[in-house]
C-alpha cells in the first residue's frame, strides 16, 4: 500500500490550464497593447451615435457616440487593473490574518475565524454595493473595498494550512531547536505556502473581476473609467437587447469577461490541483488489460494455493516487480520479506486487482483455484476480493471509513452480493447476515457493546482486529497479510498476529505474510521468500534459510537485527543504498551493496535456481567460505521456476 | 545539580483548552546524568513522546517541574528559554514529515547552526562533518540534494545529523527508528550511540522495542498508562523483570531472537 | 497519543459556547450597521437635508431629521435605534415614506423564492455532476463536465441574464421578462402559473451562478476521499462500485455541506444583479434601488437582515458538522 504521491499535472489538467493560460494572455495582450489596437478614444464621441459595425467603427457606437471597439480593448485595463490589485491586497491580508490565527491561535484566533466566517457568509456583491453607497464610487475606492471584502476566503483556507503546518515535522522541529517565530514563518510556514497562496490570488482575482464588472454593470461603478461591465450598463440603459445593436454591443464584451474569468478559472483550478497534493493522489484502478495469450496456462498442482508465474507490475515505465515466480503451498504460510520499494506490496496489490493508476501488470500469470486470475477481468476480481482471497492491510489507523459504526463496515462485507464464484455460501437473511457479523467482530476480540463504536473510538489493535474480522468472515480460501502489524507496538503486534495464527486453525485459511520485518516473518512463517528490487533472491523452508542463509543480502537482513537476549552483538548494516527502481544496476540489482561481487554480477543477473533444499539467485552462492569472492561464479543458466521445497 | 533532564513528580495534560482532559504522564520523575545514555520503552499511549515533547518545551506540565541542564524551564523567559533549546535537540519518529521539502540537505543541516547565530561562512564545515559522520559520504553528494530524492534510512541519518551538528548536549530520540524497515533500526541507533560518545551528551533515547534499547542505553526507563514502572540499568532490567508491563515487552521481544541467533556471520 | 476514551460528552457544552459567540457577533453588526452611515464621508442628515441648500427652511430640516431619528446626540441616536430595533421598528424608508419593514417584508417572499429554487438545483446538480466527475477522474467525462462547468461557471450573471431574455423573450416570446408576478390581479392557478413563468429564467440564471462552486467542492472531496486508506479497504473488501460511491460519499458530504452553505452568501450577492436584470422585486434590487437613492434606513435593514441570515447560515453549518462527522461528536463509553 506505499502509496505515491505524484505532484504533476496530470494531462487533462494541464489541457485546461494551457487553454486558461491562453484566454489570460489574449487579455493581459489587449490591456497592454489598447493604445495600437484601437484608433479612437473610448471615453469621448468619435462618430455618431448608434452606428452599426463599419470600416472605421469594427464594433459601430455607442449611445454617445463612442467607439465601441476602443471601449472593449481599454476595458480590459480597468477589468484586470481592478482584478488584480484588490486580488494582491486581499491575498496579503487573507495571509496576514491565517498567520496570526493559525500560528498565535487562542484568542486571537476565535475572534479573527469569528470575523471571518462572518465576512464569507455575507454577499460579497451586497456588501461592496453597500460600502460603495457610503464611501463613495472612486476606483481605488472600489478595490479597496473589495480586498476589505475579499480577504476572508484566503484567511479561511491558509489557517487552515497553517494548522496543518505547524503539526508537521520539520515545523516542529524548527520550533524545538529554539528557531525564533520569524524564521519559523519565513523559511518554514510562507515557503510551503507559496502554491496555495498563488491559487487563491488567482481565484481572488476571479471574484474581483466579478464584483468589479457586476457594481460596473449596475451602473455604480466609478463614472470615469470604461469598463466592460460599464459598457453593459450603457447597452442594457439603451436597451440594445431589442435591437441588432445587442450583436456588438453586448456579446463583444460579455464574452470578453467570459474568455478572462474562464481563463482565471482554469488556471486558478490548476493551481489548486498542484497545491493540494491530496488531489492528485491515485486514481481508482484501471480496467484489466485484456491482451493476454488465448491459451490457457496449465493449473497448478492441487495443493498449490496460489502460483506466481513470472509475474510483472510496472508503475509507468519503471519495473517495480520483474518476474517472480511464487507458490502458496496448501498448509504452509509462505512469508514474503523486502525493505520499502523492493515491490512486495505491488505484488499483493497486483494479485489482488488492486493496484492504482499507474501501476499495471505487465507480464505473467496469477493462477489462484485454477484459473488464471488476471483473466476474470473486473468484476470477476472484485467477486473474489473478500470471498476467496481476502486482504489485510498495513494497520494504518485510516483502513476503517471514519463515518461508519464498525459493525455497518463489517456487515457489508457480508451483505454484498457474492454470486458468481464457486464454493460461497449465499448470503442469508439480514439478521442472519447481522449475526453473522457480530459473532466475527466477537471472535477477534471485539466485546458486543463495542461494536456500534466509531472507529475513532478504538485503538489501533483493536481497529486491526476488526480489518482481520472482515476478512475472515467470508471464509476464504487465501489471507494476504501485507504489513500486518507495522504501525504497532511489539505487545499488541504479537497479539495481532497470534490471532491471525488462531483464526488461521479455526477457519481452514492460508496466509501470505507480507513484511519489512525479517525476524517477525520468521517467527511465523514455514517458507520464506526474500524479495531484492522486484525479485524473489532466496527462497526455502524458514528453518534451513534462516540458520543456513545463501545469499548475501538474506545474510545482511539478518545481521543488521539487534537481539534482547543472547550476548550483545552489535548490529551490521546492509552496506549502501536499498536499490532504486528507476535505476537499476545491470547484472545482479544487489550487486553494488554486496562484498562477494565479482565481473561476472555486473554482467548478468543470476537466475533463481536449486540448492541444497532452497532456491537461491546468487552467482557466488553456496557461500560457506567467509572471504568474500572466494565461492567460484557458478551459476547454470535458467531452470528457475522450479520449486524445491 | 549535575542532571542533564530532571522531572519532578510531573503530570502532562492532553485535550481540548476547556475540555476533559486526559492524563498522558502522571507523577513521573526521572532523571538523566550528564553522558548517560537511558532509554524510554513503552507500548503505544504510555506517554513515552510527550517525555521528549516536555524536554524541548513542546509540551507544557500540568503539574510538578521540568529542568533541563540545570534550569527550570519553569520560570525562563522567552530568549532564554530559545537558548536553552538550542543546547537540546530532538529526533522525531517520522523521516518523512521532519525535513522541510522545499530546503536543501545543507540547509536543513545547517539551521541549528543558523538558528545559534553563526555566521553562513562558518557553517559548511561542520555540516559535511556531521554528514559525513552518519555516513553520508561524501557530503558534497548529499549536500545539494532534497529529501524528496533520499530514502527513508537516509532522511533519518540527516534529521539525525541536524540534532548533532551543533554540538547539543542533550539528545532526545523519539522512536527514530519506528518508520524504518527493520534492517535499518540496528543501524541508526548505533549511529546514535557513537555520535554520543563522540560529544559526550546525554542521550534520551524512546522506543518500544526492548532489543534496540538494549544497544543504545546503560539504563531502562518503562513507562505503562502514563506512570513510570521500571527504572533500572538495563542488564539487570533484562535479566530480571520485575513489572507485568515490562514481561509482556520482554517476551514480545524475546520471541524474535530465537531466529536470529542461530544465524551465522557473515 | 493520549487515549480518547474518557472524553466525556461535549455536545452541550459546544451549544452553548457557540450561541454565545453568535449573540456576540449579532451585537457587533449591529454597532457597526448604526455606525457605518455615520462614519462614512457625507453625513446622512447632510444628504438628507442638506444645511447650506436654502431649499428647505431649518424647522423643516429639524423636523426631517427627527422623522429619521437623526437629531440628537450620537448616544441618543444609538439608544434610539436600539430600542426601536427590539421593537421590530427599522424606520421610515427615504424613498417613498413607507416603514421599512413593510418595504421589506413585501419583498422577502419573493427572494426566498428566487433563492430557494436556484440554491435546491444548483446544490443536487452541482453535486451530482461534481461526485460523477470525480469518481473518474481524468477521464474524458471528468474533463468534459469540468470544463463545461467552469464555463458556465465563469459567465457573468447578467450576460447570461441579457442573452436569456433575447433568447426566451424577445426571440422566442416563450417566458414574460419582468417582475415576478403580471401586474393585473390574477389568482388561483393562473396566478401560480403565471409566477412559475416567471421565476423560470431568473432562477436559470442564478444556477448558472451557483453551480460552479458546488460542483468544484464535491468533484475535489469526491477525490480526496477516493484517495483515503478505508475507500482502498473498501475496494480490498470486493465491495461494488456502488457501495465503494456510497463510502466516499458519506464522508464527502462534510465539506460540501460547508461549501454549500457558504456558497450561499455569492448566490446572495448574484441574485441583486439578477433582479436587476429582470426587474425582480427581490431584496436585491431593494438593496440595489436603496444605494441609488440613499435610502439608508432600507440599506440598513438590507443589510441586518443579510447579517443575521449569514448568522443563521454559519449556526447552521456548525451545528450539521457533528451530524455528518460522528469525529466532533466525541460520543463517551
Amino acid at each position: 500500500m506505499s502509496r505515491e504521491r505524484r505532484r504533476l499535472l496530470r494531462p487533462s489538467t494541464l489541457a485546461i490550464a494551457a487553454t486558461g493560460a491562453i484566454f489570460l494572455v489574449v487579455v493581459i495582450g489587449a490591456a497592454v497593447f489598447a493604445d495600437l489596437l484601437a484608433q479612437h478614444p473610448p471615453d469621448r464621441a468619435s462618430g455618431a451615435p448608434y452606428q452599426s459595425p463599419n470600416s472605421d467603427h469594427w464594433l459601430g457606437t455607442d449611445d454617445l457616440g463612442r467607439d465601441l471597439w476602443a471601449q472593449l480593448v481599454h476595458g480590459s485595463r480597468v477589468t484586470l487593473l481592478v482584478g488584480l490589485v484588490a486580488a494582491a491586497l486581499a491575498t496579503a491580508l487573507g495571509t496576514l490574518a491565517a498567520l496570526v490565527a493559525g500560528w498565535w491561535g487562542g484568542l486571537r484566533d476565535a475572534a479573527i475565524m469569528r470575523l471571518v466566517d462572518l465576512v464569507l457568509s455575507l454577499p460579497l456583491l451586497v456588501l461592496v454595493l453597500v460600502l460603495a453607497a457610503y464611501f463613495g464610487r472612486g476606483q481605488t475606492v472600489l478595490i479597496l473595498l473589495i480586498a476589505g471584502v475579499l480577504w476572508a476566503r484566503p484567511a479561511r483556507l491558509l489557517r487552515a494550512q497553517v494548522l496543518k503546518l505547524r503539526e508537521i515535522g520539520h515545523v516542529v522541529a524548527a520550533n524545538a531547536l529554539g528557531a525564533g517565530a520569524g524564521r519559523i514563518l519565513r523559511t518554514h510556514l510562507l515557503r510551503r505556502l507559496v502554491p496555495l497562496l498563488s491559487s487563491q490570488f488567482v481565484r481572488a482575482a476571479l471574484i474581483a473581476v466579478v464584483v468589479q464588472s457586476g457594481v460596473a454593470f449596475l451602473g455604480l461603478g466609478d463614472p470615469g473609467q470604461v469598463s466592460w461591465g460599464s459598457m453593459l450598463y450603457f447597452a442594457n440603459n439603451a436597451s440594445a437587447i431589442l435591437t441588432d445593436a445587442w450583436l456588438w454591443w453586448i456579446v463583444p464584451p460579455g464574452m470578453a469577461l467570459t474568455v478572462l474569468i474562464v481563463g482565471l478559472a482554469f488556471v486558478g483550478f490548476a493551481l489548486e490541483e498542484l497545491s493540494d497534493p491530496q488531489l492528485v493522489s491515485h486514481g481508482p484502478a484501471p480496467p484489466v488489460r485484456r491482451r493476454l495469450d488465448p491459451t490457457e496456462p496449465e493449473p497448478p498442482p492441487a495443493d498449490v494455493v496460489l502460483e506466481l508465474r513470472g509475474l510483472a507490475v510496472a508503475f509507468g515505465g519503471t519495473e517495480v516487480v520483474r518476474g517472480v515466480d511464487l507458490q502458496v503451498a496448501r498448509g504452509r504460510m509462505l512469508g514474503l520479506v523486502g525493505e520499502s520499494g523492493s515491490g512486495k506490496s505491488a505484488l499483493a496489490l497486483a494479485v489482488m486487482g488492486l493496484l492504482g493508476r499507474p501501476g499495471r501488470v505487465t507480464a505473467g500469470a496469477t493462477m489462484f483455484e485454477g484459473r488464471d486470475l488476471r483473466r476474470l477481468g473486473r468484476e470477476g476480481l472484485r467477486r473474489l476480493r473478500g470471498r476467496r482471497i481476502a486482504i489485510v492491510p498495513q494497520a494504518a489507523m485510516s483502513l476503517l471509513n471514519p463515518t461508519m459504526r464498525i459493525i455497518t463496515q463489517v456487515t457489508e462485507c457480508a451483505a454484498s452480493p457474492a454470486s458468481g464464484t464457486g464454493g460461497i455460501q449465499p448470503t442469508g437473511a439480514v439478521g442472519e447476515v447481522a449475526e453473522r457479523a457480530h459473532a466475527a467482530l466477537e471472535r477477534v476480540g471485539i466485546p458486543r457493546d463495542r461494536h456500534r463504536a466509531y472507529p475513532h473510538e478504538l485503538s489501533g489493535g483493536q481497529r486491526q482486529r476488526v480489518v482481520l474480522a472482515m476478512a475472515v468472515l467470508n471464509r476464504p480460501r487465501l489471507l494476504i497479510a501485507d504489513e500486518p502489524t507495522t504501525g504497532l507496538d511489539v505487545v499488541t503486534q504479537w497479539e495481532i498476529l497470534d490471532l491471525l495464527d488462531e483464526l488461521r486453525a479455526e477457519f481452514h485459511f492460508d496466509v501470505l505474510l507480507i513484511s519489512h520485518d525479517l525476524p517477525l516473518v520468521a517467527a511465523r512463517a514455514d517458507d520464506l521468500a526474500i524479495m531484492y528490487a522486484g525479485r524473489i533472491v532466496e527462497q526455502g523452508a524458514t528453518g534451513d534459510l534462516v540458520a543456513r542463509p545463501q545469499h548475501p543480502y538474506t545474510r545482511g537482513l539478518l545481521n543488521a537485527v539487534a537481539t534482547v537476549s543472547g550476548p550483545r552483538r552489535r548490529p551490521i548494516p546492509v552496506a549502501g543504498e536499498p536499490a532504486d527502481p528507476r535505476r537499476l544496476p545491470g547484472g545482479c540489482a544487489f550487486a553494488p551493496r554486496c562484498a562477494h561481487r565479482s565481473e561476472v554480477c555486473s554482467d548478468s543477473d543470476a537466475p533463481l535456481r536449486p540448492l541444497a533444499s532452497a532456491l537461491v539467485a546468487c552467482h557466488h552462492a553456496p557461500l560457506e567460505a567467509p572471504e568474500p569472492g572466494a565461492a567460484g561464479t557458478a551459476g547454470g543458466p535458467g531452470n528457475a521456476g522450479e520449486v524445491a521445497t | 545539580m549535575s542532571e542533564t533532564l530532571r522531572l519532578d513528580n510531573v503530570d502532562v495534560l492532553y485535550g481540548p483548552p476547556r475540555g476533559p482532559k486526559v492524563a498522558a504522564l502522571q507523577d513521573v520523575n526521572l532523571t538523566a546524568g550528564r553522558g548517560e545514555r537511558i532509554a524510554v520503552v513503552g507500548r503505544s499511549g504510555a506517554g513515552k513522546s510527550t517525555i521528549a515533547r516536555l524536554a524541548v518545551g513542546l509540551v507544557e506540565p500540568a503539574g510538578g517541574s521540568v529542568e533541563v541542564l540545570g534550569k527550570p524551564l519553569a520560570g525562563l523567559r522567552a530568549t532564554e528559554r530559545r537558548a536553552l533549546r538550542r543546547r537540546v535537540q530532538i529526533v522525531f519518529q517520522d523521516p518523512y514529515q521532519s525535513l522541510h521539502p522545499g530546503l536543501a540537505v545543507s540547509r536543513i543541516v545547517a539551521e541549528p547552526l543558523a538558528v545559534a547565530g553563526i555566521e553562513r561562512s562558518r557553517r559548511p564545515a561542520p555540516v559535511a562533518a556531521a554528514l559525513e559522520s552518519l555516513g553520508l559520504q561524501p557530503a558534497d553528494q548529499f549536500l545539494n540534494r532534497f529529501p524528496a530524492s533520499l530514502s527513508g534510512g537516509q532522511r533519518q541519518r540527516v534529521a539525525i545529523a541536524r540534532a548533532f551538528v551543533a554540538h547539543p548536549e542533550l539528545i532526545l530520540a523519539d522512536e527514530p527508528t519506528s518508520m524504518l524497515d527493520a534492517s535499518l533500526r540496528g543501524t541508526v541507533a548505533e549511529l546514535l550511540v557513537d555520535l554520543q560518545r563522540s560529544l559526550e551528551a546525554t542521550l534520551v533515547f524512546i522506543t518500544h522495542d526492548l532489543a534496540l534499547a538494549r544497544y543504545v542505553a546503560d539504563r531502562v526507563v518503562v513507562l505503562a498508562e502514563g506512570r513510570i514502572v521500571e527504572d533500572r540499568p538495563t542488564e539487570e532490567l533484562l535479566a530480571d523483570p520485575h513489572h507485568p508491563e515490562t514481561q509482556r515487552l520482554l517476551v514480545a521481544a524475546r520471541r524474535l531472537d530465537r531466529y536470529i541467533r542461530s544465524a551465522p556471520k557473515s | 497519543m493520549g487515549s480518547q476514551r474518557r472524553l466525556l460528552p461535549r455536545w452541550r457544552h459546544r451549544g452553548v459556547r457557540l450561541v454565545l459567540q453568535y449573540a456576540l457577533v449579532v451585537a457587533v453588526a449591529v454597532v457597526v450597521n448604526f455606525a457605518l452611515p455615520r462614519l462614512a464621508p457625507g453625513d446622512p442628515s447632510d444628504y438628507l437635508a442638506p444645511p447650506e441648500g436654502g431649499t428647505i427652511s431649518l424647522a423643516e430640516r429639524q423636523e426631517m431629521l427627527a422623522r429619521f431619528d437623526l437629531d440628537g446626540s450620537n448616544a441618543q441616536q444609538f439608544s434610539t435605534y436600539i430600542s426601536k430595533l427590539f421593537q421590530g421598528d427599522l424606520g421610515i424608508s427615504v424613498r417613498d415614506g413607507h416603514p421599512v419593514t413593510e418595504v421589506v417584508g413585501d419583498r422577502i417572499g419573493w427572494s426566498l423564492l428566487l433563492m430557494g429554487s436556484a440554491v435546491l438545483i444548483s446544490t443536487v446538480l452541482g453535486v451530482a455532476l461534481g461526485f460523477a466527475a470525480g469518481w473518474r477522474r481524468g477521464s474524458r467525462r471528468d474533463l468534459g463536465l469540468l470544463s463545461g462547468v467552469l464555463t458556465v461557471d465563469a459567465l457573468p450573471a447578467f450576460f447570461v441574464g441579457l442573452m436569456l431574455i433575447l433568447a426566451f423573450s424577445v426571440h422566442l416570446g416563450w417566458f414574460p421578462v419582468y417582475g415576478a408576478v403580471a401586474p393585473e390581479g390574477l389568482s388561483g392557478w393562473a396566478w401560480v402559473g403565471d409566477v412559475a413563468e416567471r421565476l423560470v429564467l431568473p432562477a436559470v440564471t442564478l444556477t448558472c451562478v451557483g453551480l460552479g462552486a458546488v460542483f468544484v467542492v464535491a468533484r475535489s472531496a469526491m477525490i480526496s476521499e477516493l484517495g483515503e486508506d478505508y475507500v482502498f479497504m473498501a475496494r480490498a473488501k470486493g465491495l461494488s462500485d456502488r457501495a465503494v460511491r456510497r463510502h466516499a460519499t458519506r464522508n464527502a458530504r462534510i465539506p460540501v455541506s460547508t461549501a454549500a452553505l457558504l456558497g450561499l452568501s455569492t448566490l446572495v450577492g448574484a441574485a441583486t444583479v439578477v433582479e436587476a436584470v429582470f426587474s425582480y422585486p427581490g431584496l436585491g434590487s431593494l438593496a440595489f434601488a436603496a444605494v441609488r437613492s440613499r435610502d439608508y434606513p432600507v440599506l440598513q435593514a438590507v443589510f441586518l437582515l443579510f447579517t443575521l441570515a449569514a448568522m443563521a447560515i454559519n449556526l447552521l453549518n456548525d451545528l450539521l458538522y457533528p451530524l455528518f462527522d460522528p469525529r466532533v461528536r466525541k460520543v463517551g463509553t
